[in-house]
């Protein structure tokens, strides 16, 4: 299901890149947040697109798919179930798209976005041993600055928040399927971070 | 409570110190108020022509010659102070100068003057600065010289200070207009999206009008602005504008550098100061005095505390070579040209009652010669050419009209058969000299001559009454009485009666024997001119306006535009035009051959003594004196003639100085 969904998504968005491609020069990005890269190894990728002067559209994934465990027997959570070993994880696959304004011109200067968003998470371990998963939909919004390195590059700096509804289910461990808790809720909260290199062409 | 009354105590001293310090100039320039301190302007005691001096001193005794060539010494001298007497000096000590006046000289069209400004040490302060403007009155004119100023350095200091302060906020403000563009951004932001633009950038060839847009239609200009830091660019200039302000703030007296003569900074107050002032002025028509008066004030920083008051004016007399020029109006003359007359007449006497012409007879021989030497002349037309020749007979009144007026026809036909006789005989001579010449073909033809045809116009008067009557008069021999009798008989109509009543009185004899073989002659007239034209010169009565022109620009002291006017005419006011353009040389030349009047002389002295001959100056001086008095004081108004005075004492009377 995972694989399934993320070749899909990433063909979807090679094809419209490559349409786009008949269009002028300088219209279109791609790039990919540093930030996400370290945050434990989040894939992500994100495309963009003038509409107009003052508007892009864009459309990105961000997938991760790891889980961290720790290989030291002794490093054992005093579980009242069994013996588990220590893990954590911020597994999630997150697909959006949106539009950006640029108040002075497309990939340069100041700029605000807005986003619509869908990500399944999977994600716990970091501070106690339960794990939330679910869907979440949700808009974000989000600003930052585009510095032109050059012709062709630029760095991205941003952050966004975002806001929606889950349905979620909380786990008592890490690794077990242990419910806790389940139902839909709404949420408010920081979407991301970014640093990023970006290509223009 | 110790402390603080300590505190209090100290605060008090220190109030008391500076309210003390502040007074103390106002105090100063309130007593300056009161007793009226003034600077005061003195001419200066340089000498005008200091070169003419030092070459002077080498000399001290002159040989002159006086206007009966006698020769006399002349020394220089001075007065010696007990006994009043003139005695030798060897060395002349500069003289303190008092006067509120001097004579000063144009040279070149420009006079120097020279004056100091005396400031007293009563009217100096460090922490004031002392503006002095001397004004300069000039015919109707007034005009402001440039100013000298005295700064004290602690006054100069505040300046510095306000200055450093204006310095540090100019320092704030950025001049570069593009320190306010984000050129690297601007320039990738071109590169990307305007390319064509871009691609300008390095086309040298044209330089292109044509606006370009990127793809949404931003032009260049438009990211110039977008890329420009417009608040930044706008406090900069709210700086700039303020700068004016900010320098009236911190400059409260600015340092004025343009358009002073001298600023000097003071540090010690206790001297007097003086100053020499030189102005050279270019002189104008009319100017014969100009006076120097000096005003001032004290400033304490933008505060004037005192104004100097008025001071005494000081006077120089211009005396100018100018005015030497003479304004008689010239004029015109023309050249015309003439022929010149070679006229010459000839006696041919003859016997009583005879018309044969006799080579042997009294001077024929020598006059026949004369005539046929002029004859040949004009055959071969050497330097001549002929108008006439006329010939008239004459017969002595004795005998009776009639035959008198046949005989002398006779008379004159026999010269006219004579010459025409001599005539065609000396063509032919001529004729056979040329000789004859043979062409190939063998034929003989005779050579041309070119002679010219030879009329004589002959006339006759039978009796010559009027020769006889000048005769008579100019004769040395007849008494005033004679004479007088025979002009008695002048009024007489008939000559033949006239004759007759001459033959009674006791001069006939002598008329007769003496007079009338005189009378029985052939006067010859060649009425000849000499070949080709000769040129006269002749003055006309219209003015010459050009020559008037040169006057009037030596008046003008224009001198060397003068002396290229006047260079043509090389006459006394060339001279002068030469003078004022100090081309001596020139002028002595001129002068030279000018005839000698006192005015000349005086010129050639000024002449002499540019040149260091004083002795022929102090001769010419002399000479101009002794015809016109007045050089005695012109003298001393022309730097060359009075270091000459003053040298040789010269101009004593013999009352002053036995040495004269």
């Amino acid at each position: 299901m995972f694989k399934r969904f993320h070749i899909r998504a990433l063909c979807l968005l090679t094809a419209s890149l490559i349409f786009c491609l008949k269009a002028s020069a300088q219209q279109f990005s791609v790039s990919t947040n540093v930030v996400d890269w370290m945050a434990i190894g989040t894939v992500n990728a994100e495309g963009g697109v003038a509409l107009q002067r003052h508007f892009s559209a864009f459309a990105g994934f961000r997938i991760n798919p790891w889980v961290f465990r720790s290989g030291n027997p002794e490093d054992r959570f005093e579980d009242p179930l069994g013996d588990e070993e220590r893990q954590f994880q911020d597994k999630k696959q997150a697909y959006y798209a949106g539009v950006r304004y640029w108040p002075w011109y497309i990939f340069s200067g100041w700029w605000v976005g807005m986003r619509g968003q869908y990500m399944e998470y999977d994600r716990g371990g970091f501070i106690v041993h339960e794990r939330e998963a679910g869907d979440a939909w949700g808009i974000g919004l989000s600003g930052g600055y585009s510095y032109m390195l050059n012709e062709n590059f630029n760095i991205d700096f941003g952050m966004g928040f975002w806001g929606g509804q889950t349905n979620y289910g909380t786990y008592r461990c890490t690794n077990c399927g242990q419910p806790v808790e389940n139902g839909k809720k709404w949420f408010v909260l920081p979407d991301y971070i970014a640093v990023s290199l970006m290509y223009i062409f | 409570m110790k402390k603080e009354t300590a505190f209090i105590s100290f605060l008090l001293c220190s109030v008391f110190l500076l309210a003390v310090l502040s007074c103390g100039t106002s105090k100063k320039a309130d007593s300056l108020k009161k007793r009226n301190i003034t600077a005061t302007i003195e001419l200066s005691k340089l000498n005008d022509v200091p070169e003419l001096e030092y070459r002077a001193s080498k000399r001290d005794t002159l040989v002159v010659k006086d206007d009966e060539g006698r020769d006399f010494f002349i020394v220089k001298a001075i007065k010696d102070e007990q006994t009043g007497e003139m005695v030798a000096n060897e060395v002349l000590d500069a003289a303190v100068v008092t006067a509120r006046f001097r004579n000063i000289a144009e040279r070149r069209g420009k006079v120097d003057l020279q004056f100091q400004i005396l400031v007293p040490a009563e009217m100096q302060d460090r922490s004031w600065q002392i503006r002095f403007y001397p004004d300069m009155f000039v015919l109707q004119d007034s005009i402001r010289l440039e100013p000298i100023v005295v700064t004290g350095d602690n006054y100069r200091k505040a300046q510095l200070k306000g200055y450093q302060q204006y310095e540090r906020f100019l320092s704030r403000i950025i001049t570069d207009s593009t320190a306010f563009i984000d050129l690297r951004a601007l320039e990738i932001f071109i590169k990307r999206y305007i390319p064509d633009v871009y691609a300008f950038k390095t086309d040298s060839t044209e330089v292109s009008d044509e606006v370009f847009y990127s793809f949404y239609g931003v032009s260049e200009q438009q990211a110039l602005e977008h890329y420009t830091d417009k608040y930044r660019k706008r406090y900069n200039k709210r700086l700039m504008d303020s700068r004016a302000k900010m320098f009236r703030k911190y400059v409260k007296a600015p340092i004025v550098s343009e358009g002073i003569r001298l600023d000097t900074i003071i540090r010690d107050v206790s001297n007097n100061l003086i100053f020499n002032y030189t102005q050279t002025i270019n002189t104008r028509p009319k100017l014969r005095k100009v006076d120097i008066v000096l005003t001032g004030d004290i400033f304490e920083q933008d505060r004037r505390i005192y104004s100097i008051p008025r001071s005494e004016p000081l006077t120089f007399y211009v005396s100018s070579i100018s005015s030497f020029a003479d304004m008689t109006e010239r004029y015109l003359t023309s050249v015309i040209e003439r022929k010149a007359e070679a006229n010459a007449s000839y006696k041919i006497e003859f016997a009583v009652g005879k018309a044969e012409i006799k080579s042997d007879f009294r001077e024929n021989a020598g006059q026949i010669a004369l005539v046929k030497d002029n004859l040949n002349d004009l055959l071969q037309n050497e330097g001549f050419d002929l108008d006439s020749i006329v010939i008239v007979a004459n017969a002595s009144p004795e005998g009776s009209f009639a035959a008198n007026g046949a005989l002398s026809r006779k008379r004159g036909d026999a010269v006219v058969k004579y010459f025409d006789a001599y005539l065609k005989h000396t063509i032919y001579e001529l004729e056979a000299e040329a000789g004859y010449s043979i062409n190939e073909d063998g034929i003989v033809t005779k050579n041309k001559v070119n002679t010219p045809s030879i009329r004589f116009v002959s006339r006759s008067v039978p009796e010559n009454w009027s020769a006889l009557d000048g005769l008579v008069s100019e004769s040395p021999v007849l008494t005033e009485g004679q004479k007088e009798r025979y002009f008695a008989h002048a009024g007489m109509r008939d000559m033949d009666a006239r004759e007759a009543a001459m033959r009674k009185d006791d001069y006939y004899m002598y008329v007769k024997d003496t007079l009338y073989p005189r009378l029985r002659v052939v006067d010859f007239a060649f009425h000849l001119h000499r070949k080709g034209m000769i040129k006269d010169t002749v003055h006309t009565t219209e003015i010459d306006e050009r020559y008037m022109e040169g006057v009037r620009l030596l008046k003008d002291m224009e001198y060397e535009a003068a002396a290229k006017i006047l260079a043509p005419y090389q006459d006394y006011n060339t001279a002068v035009a030469y003078m004022g353009a100090e081309r001596n040389a020139s002028a002595m030349l001129i002068l030279q051959n000018c005839e000698r009047t006192p005015l000349v002389n005086y010129l050639l002295s000024i002449l002499y003594s540019r040149n260091g001959n004083e002795r022929d100056a102090v001769q010419c001086y002399l000479a101009a004196c002794r015809a016109d008095p007045s050089y005695i004081y012109r003298g001393n108004l022309d730097p060359e003639i009075s270091v000459l005075i003053k040298l040789y004492g010269l101009n004593k009377t013999p009352e002053d100085d036995d040495l004269f």
